[in-house]
Order: C-alpha cells, then sequence, then structure tokens
C-alpha cells in the first residue's frame, strides 16, 4: 500500500493526471481484452443470436424460417412448459430460503473458535467441488429403493420410501441433493462477511444486555445483510437455470415431476430439434430472473442495511 | 504494486498463450503440421495429407455400428480400403447416445460426414428432414441387385417409396426362456401357439418366494418394450389416415392394462420397476431369477458367455391377441451435403452388400439382411445355445418395425412420461393415456 502511494506522487510530479489516466485505461482494456473477446464470442453473441432464434423455425437440418412471435404464443398452450415453469418456482422458493438461511447458520457456528474447525469448513465445502456427475451417482444409490437411507429407515421401522420414483417426492429429493451440494459455497462467502463484522459493535451490544440470539439477530444480520442479499439473488438465479442433478438423477422424470426449465429448454432445444422454441422458453426465463432481480433490488432499500 | 502488474502481465499473456494453443492445432493442421498433435486426431491428418498428395479421395464415415467392439467396423473398413485403394476411409466410430447429435451439427456446419449410420427411426427423421441424399438413382445406375435383401429391412429405410439409406444389420425380439425352470416346474415349452391365457398360467407356476420372506425373488416372465405388447393387441400409437392419437382406444387401454396387472395385479407375474432397479432383467434372467424374458440376438453374445448354470432357448413371442413382433435394423446413409458421393456410395454398397455385413455379423453384431449371409448366422450357432436360433429368422414373417415419425423421440418422450406413472401403478392405465393423447396430438399437429 505504501508503494503505491509513493508510486503515485512520484507519477504525479512526472505527468499530467489526465494523462495518467488515459494510460491507466489502455492497460485496463488491454488486460480485458482477452477476457472480454471470450465472452463476446461465447456470452453476448450466443444471447442476440438467440434471440434471432426465437423468431424462427430451426430444427438445425434445414435452413431457419422467420415466424414471428409465433413460438411465444405457443407457449401459452403448452401445459408441460407451465408444469415446468412451476416446478422451477417450487424449486426456487422451496430451495433458496433453506439454503440462505442453513448456509448462514452454518457459517455463523464455523465462525467460533472450536476443536476441528478446519476440518468442518473443509467438510462443508467439499461437494462444491466434487463433479456433479459424481454427486448425482451417490444419491441415486442412497436414494434408491433399497438404498441406504431406505435402510436407514428401515432399520427405525418405517416402511421404504420412493425418493426418485415417486412423483409426489421426486422433486423433493432432487431439492434436498442441491441444497446439500450447495451449501459450501454461501458457507464461505458468509464466513468472509461474518469475519469483516466489527467486535466493538458486537461487545457494546453484549455490554448493553444484548444475549447471543439477540446479538446475532440485531447486529450481525444488519451488518451482513448485502452478502445475503448477493446470496440470494445469484441462489435464484442458479436455481432457474438448474439443470445438472435432473438431468443426471430423474431426467425430469417420473412423468413431468422433476422437468425444470432449464431441463425443458434443452429438451426441446437439443432433444426435439425446436431450437426456435427452446430459444422463446429461454428468453422467458431471461425476463423472469430480469423482473425478479430487478423486484429485489428495489425492495433492497427496505432491508439491505450498509451500502454506500 | 510494481510486482502485482507484472503478475498481471504474465498471467495475460499465460491466458493468451493458451487461448493460442487452443486454437492452434485446428487452425494448423490442415497445413500438414501434425508433429506436436498426440493420438488420433493426429493420426488421421497425417494420412489425410498423405492421401491427398497420392491422389486418393477421401470420405468421412462416422458409425456407431459395434461400438463396444469397434474392431469389427474397422474391419469392414479395412476390406473396403482393400478392395477400392484409391478411396480412403476416414472412420469414426460413435457411441450411439452421442452420434445423431453430433450429425445435426456437423450438418448445420455444412460439414457433414460423407456416410452415417441410422437406425430405423432417425433414418426416417433425418430423411424427411431432407439431410439424406436418395439413393434410387444410385442403385439403378450401378445395377445393385435389392433382392438379395429381405424385403422388410429394405422397406424400413423407405420414406414415401423412396430408398434413402441401406440396411446394414437385422434383429429381432423373441422370447428367450430358461429351460431349466421350465423343467423343474413339468411345464411344456413355449411355442408358437401359445394364446396370452397359456402364457399367464405358465408365468404364475413360475413365479416363486423361494425363501418364503413374503417378497417374490423368482418371475414368470416380462413384458417387452411397449409398442410390441400395442401391436400384439391390435392397438396403434396414432391412427395415420386421421392423423390422431390413438393410445387411449380401447385396445391400447387393454394392452397396457395387461402390462399393468402382471406387475401389480392379484395375480403378479413380472417383476415391478423398483424390482428391475435393484436388479436389471438381462441379470435377473442370467441369476435364474425370470423364467422368460423378450429380448434379440444382441443378447445371445452375453448370455452364452455368461450363463454357465443352466441351459436356455428361444421360441416365437407369445401372442396377445395376434403374434407380432418388432424387427429392428441399422443401416447406412448418405449425407444430402456430402462432396463425394461417387466414394461415398461404393462405400455404402460394400458395408451393407455381402462382404460388408458377413464381417459385421460374424463380428456378433446382429444380422445380416443379406439373405445367404443371414443363413450363416443360424448355422454358426448350431451345436450352442440357443438350439432352435432358426427362430430369429421364422418371426420374421410376421414381425413389423417400429413406429416412425419425423417427430419420434418428441412422442416417444412425451408418452415416456405419462406412461411410467402407469407402469408404475401411480396414475390409473386410461388417465395415463388421456393424458399422453393431448401430447401426441400436439405433437401430431406440428408441420
Amino acid at each position: 500500500m505504501e508503494i503505491t502511494q509513493d508510486l503515485t506522487v512520484v507519477a504525479k510530479k512526472e505527468s499530467s493526471l489526465s494523462s495518467i489516466k488515459i494510460r491507466e485505461a489502455i492497460w485496463g482494456f488491454l488486460f480485458i481484452t482477452p477476457n472480454f473477446i471470450v465472452v463476446l464470442i461465447f456470452t453476448i453473441f450466443p444471447v442476440i443470436f438467440s434471440f434471432y432464434m426465437s423468431l424462427t423455425n430451426w430444427n438445425i437440418l434445414s435452413n431457419p424460417t422467420f415466424v414471428g412471435l409465433a413460438n411465444y404464443q405457443q407457449m401459452l398452450g403448452d401445459s408441460v412448459a407451465k408444469e415446468t415453469f412451476l416446478n422451477t418456482l417450487y424449486y426456487t422458493i422451496i430451495s433458496v430460503p433453506i439454503n440462505v438461511l442453513l448456509t448462514m447458520v452454518l457459517a455463523a457456528m464455523l465462525n467460533q473458535k472450536m476443536r476441528g474447525l478446519a476440518f468442518y469448513r473443509t467438510a462443508y465445502y467439499l461437494p462444491v467441488i466434487t463433479a456433479s456427475v459424481a454427486v448425482s451417482l451417490m444419491f441415486m444409490w442412497v436414494l434408491s429403493t433399497n438404498g441406504l437411507a431406505n435402510q436407514l429407515l428401515g432399520i427405525i421401522g418405517l416402511q421404504p420410501v420412493k425418493w426418485l420414483t415417486d412423483a409426489k417426492i421426486a422433486l423433493n429429493s432432487v431439492i434436498s441433493v442441491t441444497i446439500w451440494k450447495s451449501l459450501g459455497m454461501n458457507m464461505i462467502i458468509f464466513l468472509a462477511a461474518l469475519q469483516d463484522v466489527p467486535n466493538e459493535l458486537v461487545e457494546a451490544a453484549a455490554i448493553d444486555g444484548a444475549n447471543r440470539v439477540q446479538q446475532f439477530i440485531h447486529i450481525t444480520v444488519p451488518l451482513i445483510s448485502p452478502v445475503i442479499f448477493f446470496v440470494t439473488i445469484t441462489g435464484i438465479i442458479g436455481s432457474f437455470q438448474s439443470f445438472d442433478l435432473v438431468y443426471n438423477m430423474t431426467k425430469g422424470g417420473p412423468g413431468h415431476a422433476t422437468t425444470v426449465i432449464g431441463y425443458y429448454i434443452w429438451q426441446q432445444a437439443f432433444n426435439y430439434m425446436h431450437m426456435g422454441y427452446g430459444s422463446a422458453l429461454a428468453y422467458i426465463v431471461f425476463i423472469a430472473i430480469l423482473v425478479l432481480t430487478i423486484s429485489q433490488w428495489l425492495l433492497r432499500k427496505r432491508w439491505v442495511y450498509t451500502e454506500e | 504494486m510494481k510486482n502485482s502488474k507484472l503478475f498481471v502481465v504474465l498471467s495475460v499473456l499465460l491466458a493468451l498463450g493458451m487461448l493460442l494453443a487452443a486454437c492452434g492445432p485446428a487452425a494448423t493442421t490442415p497445413a500438414g503440421d501434425t508433429g506436436s498433435s498426440a493420438g488420433s486426431a493426429g493420426g488421421s491428418v497425417a494420412v489425410d495429407t498423405q492421401a491427398a498428395s497420392s491422389g486418393k479421395t477421401t470420405i468421412k464415415v462416422m458409425s456407431f455400428f459395434a461400438y463396444d467392439t469397434p474392431e469389427v467396423e474397422t474391419a469392414v473398413v479395412a476390406a473396403f480400403e482393400k478392395k477400392y485403394p484409391d478411396i480412403k476411409v476416414d472412420f469414426e466410430s460413435v457411441a450411439f447416445s452421442d452420434i445423431f447429435l453430433k450429425y445435426k451439427t456437423l450438418i448445420a456446419g455444412n460439414t457433414p460426414p460423407d456416410v452415417m449410420s441410422m437406425n430405423f427411426d432417425q433414418a426416417y427423421s433425418f430423411a424427411s428432414l431432407g439431410a439424406l441424399e436418395p439413393l434410387d438413382s444410385w442403385i439403378k445406375s450401378t445395377n445393385l441387385d435389392t433382392s438379395i435383401y429381405f424385403p422388410a429391412t429394405l422397406d424400413m429405410f423407405k420414406v414415401d417409396g423412396v430408398q434413402y439409406s441401406m440396411p446394414g444389420t437385422f434383429s429381432d425380439v423373441v422370447l428367450f426362456y430358461n429351460k431349466d425352470l421350465f423343467d423343474a416346474a413339468g411345464l411344456q415349452y413355449p411355442n408358437k401357439n401359445w394364446t396370452a391365457q397359456d402364457l399367464k398360467t405358465a408365468a404364475l407356476t413360475l413365479t416363486k418366494d423361494t425363501n418364503g420372506d413374503g417378497k417374490i425373488d423368482q418371475f414368470g416372465y416380462e413384458y417387452p418394450w411397449y409398442p410390441i405388447v400395442l401391436e400384439q393387441y391390435n392397438a396403434k400409437i396414432w391412427d395415420p389416415t386421421t392423423n390422431k392419437c390413438t393410445l387411449n382406444s380401447d385396445a391400447g387401454i387393454k394392452a397396457l392394462q395387461a402390462i399393468v396387472d402382471s406387475r401389480y395385479g392379484s395375480e403378479q407375474y413380472a417383476p415391478t420397476p423398483d424390482d428391475l432397479n435393484q436388479q436389471g432383467d438381462w441379470d435377473m434372467f442370467m441369476a435364474g431369477k425370470l423364467a422368460m424374458m423378450p429380448t434379440g440376438p444382441w443378447a445371445v453374445g452375453t448370455f452364452n458367455q455368461k450363463i454357465t448354470t443352466f441351459t436356455y432357448d428361444i421360441a416365437d413371442m407369445p401372442a396377445g391377441e395376434k403374434l407380432a413382433t418388432h424387427v429392428y435394423a441399422n443401416s447406412y446413409a448418405m449425407a444430402a451435403g456430402s462432396k463425394n458421393k461417387e466414394a461415398a456410395w461404393k462405400f455404402i454398397e460394400f458395408a451393407t452388400g455381402p462382404e460388408g455385413t458377413k464381417i459385421r455379423q460374424d463380428g456378433k453384431y446382429e444380422i445380416s439382411p443379406v439373405k445367404s449371409v443371414a443363413d450363416g448366422f443360424v448355422a454358426g450357432l448350431a451345436g450352442g445355445n440357443p438350439e432352435h436360433a432358426s427362430v430369429f429368422m421364422d418371426v420374421m414373417s410376421y414381425a413389423v418395425a417400429q413406429p416412425v415419425h419425423a417427430h419420434w423421440t418428441e412422442m416417444s418422450d412425451a408418452i415416456d412420461s405419462e406412461l411410467n406413472l402407469a407402469l408404475s401403478n401411480q396414475k390409473p392405465v386410461k388417465d395415463a393415456l388421456d393424458a399422453a393423447c393431448v401430447a401426441v396430438d400436439s405433437i401430431l399437429a406440428q408441420p
């Protein structure tokens, strides 16, 4: 830090401020160029192109034909699309709050000085870096008819549950696995936030007579509310895009019970060759995420404590 | 600051370097620089350049044939190259589950393989979407004698009467049964005259709780894939004249109810999907826990290798209301966008003709659609299991092709998602079929 300041002082003496800014800007742009080119080719171009695709009928094998808004109209009459949107909504409403609450509490616990801290932190983070195919396979065994979960139920004298093959239960099973897998990611983010909470504020509250729970709710939670906000938004976006666990564990079944919108888009676009319809669905998801994010952004003023 | 700047510059350079390295091989190898690239890619490029210099035609062939035993199809390719030294085949073996998406992306990118392997329903889809070259004029101009084929296998690869690909293999579904279990129960072996009732009576006798724990350990029968059962009960998924779903007709409901009853009825004789989750049907059969199961000649190799404790044989599929079973076939097609059609046709002619199909059949990948070669299949099994291998040929007199449609994948998925609920007893058959028909009708209404 000190060196930086020294350098700036030297620089100020040598040349005018604006030329430094320009030079810095050039360097800055230069630095982001490699990344930006990749983003341009693999993100921005597909985003624009898929909007064009959503206005066409294209089966990949023949040339696309322009159909205007027909794909969006088709969606209104598509009962499976409705079902998958509802599934996605359910998935989001259940998984995001549980995930945020669990990880926050977990992070608070792992923020204490306790034995084996490093072990616990590592253990909770491990599922995050595990390939989702491996996680899926493991849980398919755990949740299979004669799997570990049912054997444990058997020990305490309960009937086996069809975790992944009963249409009423399957989506909940997938949600549980999702929560288990993503626990560590948010935990790390919360841990970082918790370590930034000034100790003197907590101590002051303690002196004023607040107990541990009160300290947590009235001091810690408001101070980390920007992080809660961030975690909630990314969680919602992530759950709208969920695909891999469903693809690996249930293939959207039984029936359409676990077909979430990400899976349905993939099915339409790449399995049935309705590139246009798939793109249209993707754009609706994009709009849904956008609306949700904007409304949260507006609501943020009510509950996010500190922001400049 | 200086250090971190250096670090950033270095990492940018590194990132750029990696990018260039990643783009490099693809851009430079066509020029003949194969020294640095390893593995098969490098190998094939090296051969390409060699081929170009000696005036050879190179064709790209992609195939899922005998993917698990790749030496079989490469032997076909090698024999072809020996016969036509001026044609070089760039052959790629791809898994069945990936290959059709690969074709689609290659066709979309205007670089289709010259020759593509197809199965029955995908051949229909690709042909009706205009991705395949019509072969009739090629057959005519080279005077190919099509009477050497089983007519049914040729017909499977026609769309509106036009031949779009040539059959390279075929197989059909017959009833495999465990002779020892039949002997132990004192039952007569299954035969062509079996009715649905005969099947049920025998299957119930063969269904047993051998260890007395209240759970069935040995099952009598497992129904084949539902379209075969529909066929046996004179039911169709849709009526082509009205273009409407007929799955929820009385015949359709009766056929599928038969499957559900065999699994969940008061007289159970078939394993449920949950049972099959714990042990698949092939494993059950090989362990002597399933007395009868329908499958095809592709099972013979595995069964002969792994079944040591009993003998098995094959018979005609038990009838529902009539005798029916499926014939499946795979073919080689030429891409409409191929740039080497002359050479591609030569390959198709060879690989689906007597020479090519014999290599494939000898390699135990299904049966040759060329009649004279197919006779050798039964002869090759003489003296071993199954004793009555000729049944594979006999059922061809009444075997039909599976249903097919330009949107078959979509239709099949839509039906499956409802049907699986019915077949696992989570939804009444009629409700499930009604719901499936709503989806099927909307798919049929597509252009």
